[in-house]
C-alpha cells in the first residue's frame, strides 16, 4: 500500500499489473442543494491478484460508493480507477464490455436485484449469452444449443448448491428464499469466472443460520475458483472471515489498512479501536469501560483535519489543522493517525 | 424462586391466510417474566418472535387472532387477564404498565412534528397527570439525550437519537414492562453497544422488567438474565444465558451457536449451517417441528408429545434426546 495523498506526481510509478485492482486518490462527492458531501475523499486502496480486501465502516462511510466506483456503476469526481493497470475511467464500448466480465457485483438485497419476472435460468444465463464468444473461449468448448446452456447454468447452480441445478432452471424468484437468492445471485455473478467479486453486504440481510451458508459457500468458491473479493461490510467478524485484508473507512476517508489479523489484535487508529471494542461477542459485551462516544455531527465534508478528530480522545492541535496521510507503520499495516496507538 | 410479573399460558396465535386457512405464528407457547429480569428472546425470521411480543401487547389485528391461551399480568393491581380487556381498559395497560420499543425508529416518530409534540401526544392519550414539560427533559435525559432535542424534528435526529427517542418515549409512562423488538437492528456497532449499555442500566434504575427480542444471541447475551430461543413459533429451549450459551441442550441452539462468526473464528473454516428451511406453519405439525433438519433425530421425535425437559436448574429444553445428548458432549 502506497502512500499516494499529496504527493504531486503519482500514476504511472505506481501503478502496476501486480495489482488487479487499484484506486489512486479516489474523491466522489455527492451535492445537496450548496452542500458537498465527500463520500470519497482520496482513497488509496490496492488489491494484489488473487487477495482479498475487506472494506469495513459504520453507515455513511463511503463503503458502499467505493463499491459501486470499482466495477464502474459511479464514476468518481476525481481519481483513477486501474484494473489490470488499464485506467478503467477511460474504458469505452467493447473496452468497457469486456471489463464487465472481469468484474462482477454481488448486492445487498436478494430480493431486488433479481429480476421477478425472470426465472433463475433466465438471469443466471444473460450474462454467457451477452458474452457467448468469450463464455466458449473460457470453457473451451461450444455451447450452441440451449440444452447445453441449460446444462452449463445447471452446472453453476450446483456450484452454488443450488442442488440439483436443473430444478431450479425454471424457478421463479418468490418461489426462492433469500439465502437460496443470494446463491442465484452469486450464481449469475460468477458465470464469466470474474477475477473480482464485489460483494456488497452479501449476507447482512439473510438469518444467521442461512449467513453461515452463505459464507460457506463463498469462503469455498474463491478457494476453487480462485477469484478476489472485495467483500464490503459493516461487520468485523465476517470480514476477517472472508478476507485476509482490510481497510477500515471512516467518512470517506481510510483510516486503517493491512492484513486483517493484524487490524483486529492490534488496531492503531483510535476510531478502529472503538469499533472493534464496540463489538458483541457471544457472552456479552467486549469490555465493559467506557468509551469515547462517537460524534459525527461536528463533520462538514472535505474536512482539513482528521476526520475522526472531534470524537477522538487523542486530539492535539495538528489532528485540526492537517490531515494524516495513510502510512506504513509495521509491515503491510497503515494507518491514518498523528497518534496511532501502540500496542 | 423470584416473583413473575408477565405469564403467557398455552398461547396459540393465527395469521389467516387468502385462501381461509391459518398460519399458525405462536404454537401453545408457555412462558413467563420474572421481575426485574431482562428475558431475551431469540429466533431467525418467521420463527413468532415479533408475534410474541405484539400478542402481549394485544395489537394482532383481525382477521388475524390470538386463537387460544392466556396472558396475565402480575402487579399491585392483582392479576389482568390481558387478553380479557376491553378496549378502554387496555388503554390503561399499554404504555403504561407494558410499553414497547420498535426495531424502526424512524418508522415510530411522526415526521411533522416536534420531539415534545409527540411526548405531549403520548401523555394526553394516556391522561398522564403532573407536569409534561420536567417529564419530557427527564426522560430525554434518562434515555441519553439533551433536552435540546425537544425542539428538534425526527429528520434532525441520527439513526441511534432516534432510537433514544422511541425509549424514551417507551419510558415516559413509567411502565413496568418494557418490550424491545430488536431496538438495535438497524444501527451501527458503536451506537448498538451504547443504547445496549444504556439499556442494561435503566433496567436497574427504573426497575424495570424487559422483553428483549432479537435475531443476534450476541446481543441477546450482552443484556439478559435469561435467553428463550424460538423456532417455528415454539420455545425449544430456556434457561440462564450462561447455560444456554455454554451448554445449548437443543439440537437447533446448538447449530444456531455454531454459526455465528467472531473475530476468532479461522478464515474460511466450516461453519456449522442449517440446511433446508423451518416447517410450513399453516399445516398440522406431529412431533418435534425441527424434524426434518436436525442432525440427532430419531424415529420417536416424529410421535413424541412436546413439552420441555430440565436439563440443569431452570434450564428447559423440549427435546426428546436433549439429556442424553448433553451427557454425550461432556
Amino acid at each position: 500500500m502506497e502512500t499516494l495523498i499529496n504527493k504531486d506526481k503519482y500514476g504511472q510509478d505506481y501503478v502496476s499489473r501486480d495489482y488487479l485492482l487499484q484506486f489512486v486518490d479516489i474523491t466522489k462527492i455527492f451535492k445537496s442543494g450548496h452542500v458537498r458531501n465527500y463520500a470519497l475523499d482520496k482513497v488509496n486502496l490496492s488489491i494484489k491478484a488473487g487477495d482479498s480486501l475487506a472494506i469495513v465502516g459504520e453507515s455513511g462511510s463511503g463503503k458502499s460508493t467505493l463499491g459501486l466506483v470499482a466495477v464502474n456503476l459511479l464514476k468518481p469526481n476525481s481519481g483513477k480507477i486501474m484494473f489490470e493497470g488499464n485506467d478503467i475511467s477511460k474504458l469505452r464500448g467493447s473496452a468497457l464490455r469486456s471489463f464487465r466480465r472481469y468484474t462482477q457485483m454481488v448486492f445487498q438485497d436478494p430480493y431486488s436485484s433479481l429480476n421477478p419476472y425472470n426465472t433463475v435460468y433466465q438471469s443466471v444465463s444473460a450474462p454467457m449469452k451477452a458474452n457467448m464468444a468469450y463464455y466458449e473461449s473460457l470453457i473451451g468448448e461450444k455451447v450452441d444449443s440451449r440444452d447445453k446452456q441449460r446444462a452449463k447454468v445447471a452446472e453453476m447452480l450446483d456450484m452454488v448448491g443450488l442442488v440439483p441445478g436443473e430444478n431450479f432452471l425454471d424457478l421463479f424468484p418468490k418461489k426462492l428464499s433469500g439465502g437460496q437468492r443470494q446463491r442465484v445471485a452469486l450464481a449469475r455473478s460468477l458465470m464469466l469466472r470474474p477475477k473480482l467479486i464485489v460483494a456488497d453486504e452479501p449476507t447482512s440481510m439473510l438469518d444467521v443460520s442461512i449467513s453461515a451458508q452463505v459464507l460457506n459457500l463463498l469462503a469455498r468458491l474463491k478457494r476453487e475458483l480462485k477469484f478476489s473479493i472485495m467483500y464490503i461490510s459493516h461487520e468485523l467478524g465476517t470480514s476477517n472471515y472472508i478476507s485476509e485484508n482490510m481497510a477500515v473507512m471512516n467518512l470517506g476517508r481510510v483510516v486503517e489498512y493491512g492484513p486483517s489479523e493484524e487490524i483486529t489484535s492490534r488496531p492503531m487508529h483510535p476510531y478502529t479501536d472503538i469499533l472493534i471494542k464496540s463489538m458483541l461477542e457471544v457472552g456479552g459485551f467486549k469490555t465493559e469501560e467506557p468509551l469515547a462516544k462517537i460524534d459525527f455531527s461536528q463533520y462538514n465534508g472535505g474536512m482539513v483535519g482528521c476526520t475522526f478528530a472531534h470524537s477522538c480522545p487523542f486530539v492535539t492541535d495538528v489532528c485540526l489543522k492537517q490531515r494524516p496521510l495513510l502510512e506504513k507503520v509495521d509491515g503491510d499495516h497503515s494507518v491514518a493517525c498523528f497518534h496511532p496507538l501502540s500496542h | 424462586m423470584s416473583e413473575d410479573i408477565l405469564t403467557v399460558k398455552n398461547l396459540e396465535t393465527d395469521y389467516s391466510l387468502d385462501n381461509g386457512g391459518f398460519v399458525r405464528a405462536i404454537r401453545s407457547l408457555n412462558v413467563e417474566l420474572q421481575k426485574g429480569e431482562t428475558l431475551a428472546l431469540v429466533g431467525e425470521s418467521g420463527s413468532g418472535k415479533s408475534t410474541l411480543a405484539l400478542s402481549i401487547m394485544r395489537l394482532i389485528d383481525k382477521p388475524n387472532k390470538i386463537a387460544d391461551g392466556e396472558i396475565i399480568l402480575h402487579d399491585s393491581d392483582g392479576d389482568t387477564s390481558i387478553l380479557e380487556l376491553g378496549e378502554n381498559a387496555l388503554r390503561r395497560i399499554r404504555w403504561k404498565k407494558i410499553s414497547m420499543v420498535f426495531q424502526s425508529a424512524m418508522n415510530i416518530l411522526n415526521p411533522v412534528m416536534r420531539i415534545e409534540d409527540q411526548f405531549i401526544d403520548t401523555f394526553e392519550a394516556h391522561s398522564m397527570p403532573g407536569d409534561y414539560s420536567d417529564r419530557i427533559d427527564k426522560y430525554l435525559t434518562i434515555a441519553g439525550l439533551g433536552t435540546k432535542v425537544r425542539r428538534l424534528y425526527p429528520h434532525q435526529l441520527s439513526g441511534g437519537m432516534k432510537q433514544r427517542v422511541s425509549i424514551a418515549l417507551a419510558l415516559s409512562c413509567e411502565p413496568e414492562i418494557l418490550i424491545a423488538d430488536e431496538p438495535t437492528t438497524a444501527l451501527d456497532v458503536v451506537v448498538q453497544r451504547e443504547i445496549l449499555f444504556e439499556l442494561k442500566q435503566l433496567k436497574t434504575s427504573l426497575n424495570l422488567s424487559i422483553i428483549f427480542i432479537t435475531h443476534d444471541l450476541s446481543v441477546a447475551s450482552a443484556v439478559a438474565d435469561r435467553i428463550g430461543i424460538f423456532y417455528a413459533g415454539r420455545l425449544v429451549e430456556i434457561g440462564r444465558k450462561n447455560d444456554v450459551i455454554a451448554k445449548p441442550g437443543h439440537p437447533y441452539a446448538k447449530l444456531l451457536l455454531g454459526s455465528i462468526v467472531t473475530l476468532s473464528t479461522e478464515r474460511g473454516k466450516n461453519l456449522s449451517s442449517l440446511e433446508g428451511s423451518p416447517p410450513d406453519l399453516s399445516k398440522e405439525i406431529i412431533g418435534c417441528s425441527f424434524y426434518d433438519r436436525c442432525p440427532s433425530r430419531v424415529k420417536q421425535c416424529l410421535s413424541y408429545d412436546l413439552y420441555p425437559v430440565e436439563v440443569g436448574d431452570n434450564h428447559y429444553v423440549e427435546c426428546l434426546r436433549a439429556k442424553e445428548l448433553l451427557e454425550s458432549t461432556v
